[in-house]
């Protein structure tokens, strides 16, 4: 530890965040345990432990024209422009068959659609579409003595709110309203102050404790990293760059109609952004297209969106900005374009981010914040090589809207893509109108891509992935035994329509040992 | 998987313990080339074993078969290999 100490009770400090109290949850029950900031900045999980083959580089690996690349708008993307593509009658008829199949398939007790497997995603939506704050400046409830004092506490509330004349400050609706003397719960001290490379080893440990499986760091100067931040936000609000000391937002926080002046305001102050990355199950997205590839999606961003929304109070009560992709977490800022030059992974073929540890099994978040951190860079382990030989999201999308013949190029597919790099592109109407006639967002790319797995096999660690990093010569080979080996076995028969997996979708059920969210099989 | 490693180590140990104090109470000639062959092949089955179980432990059946067939079947085989190779050389000494 530096010289750089908070002159705050740091004991104090964390039972404010409510990180000493217990039950909440599994996944704090297998966490470490700190004690104030300090052990959390010095443990072990504070460093980045990654394999010795994947090498520190300069620019990530996928060639890119800086210069053309702009800010994009998330408008254009086609979770938000479909219609436009399509025309709106199209999406329309999209949508009921949508309804039709899943009631269909219900009815008809369709394996990987039944109304059981329907009602696991309910549930595990839960945080994702439903719940949790929304909004991009975070979760303001905070107090000095966690649930025991403050006008927004529990405690007060008991007291003094029920008799139903008193708006209780720390409701839903009040998520995102600020309260006297934010951050740090109106206690009036000084912000916590440490070095960058020490605040990153803090923020990291503190993303390790809320679930997190590894964080990037990038300065979000104007060639590159701004270039991440949409220009207006999915639900039409602009994003900006002004200024000012707090980052803040005009108009509705989410849901409501919003006017084409309203707007998201980052301070410029605010530089660096955490790239937070989550794994998600591969017991379950290797079951896609089925209704258990979008549990195991719509499950993975409910616990990252509360990873996030975490991290997010954890800064703030640090003293410094934390702003935030407030809706599916994916909302203010291209995440994975964000996590390739913070160096989680590298950009694959997929169009999506792929990492050494879990490939594209994994959901990814983030948080621009003024917290100075010491980037991280993007890294070289041979993925985007390796891409070049395999093709198998290409080859197993069932809409081919990633197709295998699609060239590397500059050019894209369409207005829903971001020019700028020399890939293959996503035909986003494809991909996008399969969605509604799966009544699933698919995630076939992901559960066929060879690099999404645990990897516990000492041969991938061992051989395979330092061979990859090291030459491309055995990429062809290496492919070819992944099918051999019968991995990444989610294919799309495009004779009968549906996906053949390894596994029965509807075994899951009966599965003797199943691991905590489909991923920690620890008892 | 911490049992595991644990029963691997202590069959790889007892085994090369069993090997010495049995070469040397019977008197049997084991050649470099027999260690060598020895050790390869016990190195491949730990390998086979603990690829194979953590294939199992990710749900990846056929890997987990195919990992017994192949590196599997080849460290069998030189144990066979090395076992007979031993054998042999005690005949022609006998003789």
């Amino acid at each position: 530890m530096g010289k750089h100490h908070s002159t705050m009770s740091r004991r104090d400090f964390m039972k404010g965040l409510g990180l000493v109290s217990a039950g909440i949850g599994a996944a704090t029950a297998t966490s470490p345990l700190f004690h104030d900031v300090d052990e959390i900045t010095s443990s072990a999980s504070a460093e980045r432990k990654r394999p010795w083959w994947i090498k520190d580089v300069d620019e990530i690996t996928v060639e890119t024209d800086w210069k053309a690349m702009k800010r994009f708008n998330s408008r254009e993307i086609m979770q938000c422009s479909l219609a436009d593509h399509i025309g709106r009658t199209k999406l329309d008829d999209l949508i009921k068959l949508s309804m039709n199949n899943r009631k269909q398939w219900i009815l008809e007790n369709k394996p990987g659609y039944t109304l059981r497997d329907f009602a696991l995603y309910a549930g595990a939506n839960f945080g994702w579409f439903d719940g949790f704050s929304k909004c991009f400046t975070g979760d303001k409830r905070t107090s000095p003595m966690s649930g025991l004092g403050g006008s927004d506490s529990d405690m007060y509330y008991l007291n003094f709110g029920i008799d139903g004349t008193e708006a209780r400050p720390g409701s839903p609706d009040a998520l995102c309203v600020p309260l006297p003397g934010f951050p740090i719960g109106g206690l009036a001290v000084p912000r916590w102050e440490g070095t960058p490379e020490e605040n990153l080893r803090t923020v990291r440990a503190a993303s390790r404790f809320y679930g997190c499986n590894e964080i990037g760091v990038g300065e979000l100067d104007s060639l590159k990293g701004q270039k991440m931040i949409w220009t207006q936000d999915w639900d039409g609000k602009h994003i900006v760059f002004e200024d000012v000391d707090h980052g803040y937002e005009t108009g509705p926080f989410w849901g409501g109609v919003v006017q084409d002046k309203e707007k998201r305001v980052i301070p410029t102050k605010a530089r660096w952004y955490i790239s937070l990355s989550q794994l998600m199950s591969d017991w379950n997205i290797k079951r896609a297209p089925t209704l258990f590839g979008d549990f195991t999606t719509a499950e993975n961003y409910a616990r990252l969106h509360y990873a996030q929304i975490r991290v997010q109070r954890f800064i703030k009560a640090l003293g410094y900005e934390a702003l935030a992709g407030f809706m599916f977490i994916n909302t203010t800022a291209n995440n994975p374009g964000m996590a390739t030059l913070n160096g989680l992974g590298e950009h694959g073929r997929i169009g999506q981010l792929v990492s050494p540890e879990f490939g594209s099994l994994q959901r990814l978040a983030g948080i621009i914040t003024d917290l100075p951190l010491t980037p991280t860079k993007p890294i070289d382990a041979g993925i985007w090589r390796f891409c070049s030989s395999c093709s198998k999201c290409q080859e197993n999308c069932p809409p081919q809207a990633l197709a295998a013949s699609d060239p590397v190029t500059y050019d894209v597919k369409g207005a829903w893509n971001n020019p700028g790099k020399k890939s293959t592109w996503l035909d986003g109407v494809k991909c996008a109108s399969f969605w509604y006639e799966a009544t699933t967002l698919c995630g076939v790319c992901i559960a066929s891509c060879p690099w999404s797995r645990q990897d516990k096999s000492w041969v991938h660690d061992l051989i395979v992935k330092p061979s990859i990093a090291s030459t491309s010569m055995f990429n062809s080979f290496f492919r070819k035994m992944d099918d051999v080996y019968g991995y990444a076995r989610a294919k799309y028969d495009y004779k009968t329509q549906v996906c053949v997996t390894e596994r029965d979708p509807e075994e899951w059920w009966n599965l003797q040992d199943l691991p905590i969210y489909g991923i920690y099989k620890t008892n | 998987m911490t049992l595991l490693y644990m029963f691997l180590g202590l069959a790889v140990g007892a085994s090369v313990v069993g090997l010495v104090f049995f070469s040397s109470t019977k008197h049997l000639s084991v050649k470099w080339y027999d260690w060598l062959m020895g050790i390869i092949a016990v190195l491949l089955l730990v390998f086979t074993i603990q690829n194979a179980v953590t294939a199992l432990e990710e749900e990846q059946r056929t890997a987990a078969g195919m990992y017994l067939v192949f590196p599997g079947i080849i460290s069998l085989i030189l144990l066979v290999v090395a076992a007979l190779s031993i054998v042999r050389h005690r005949k022609s000494t006998i003789s």
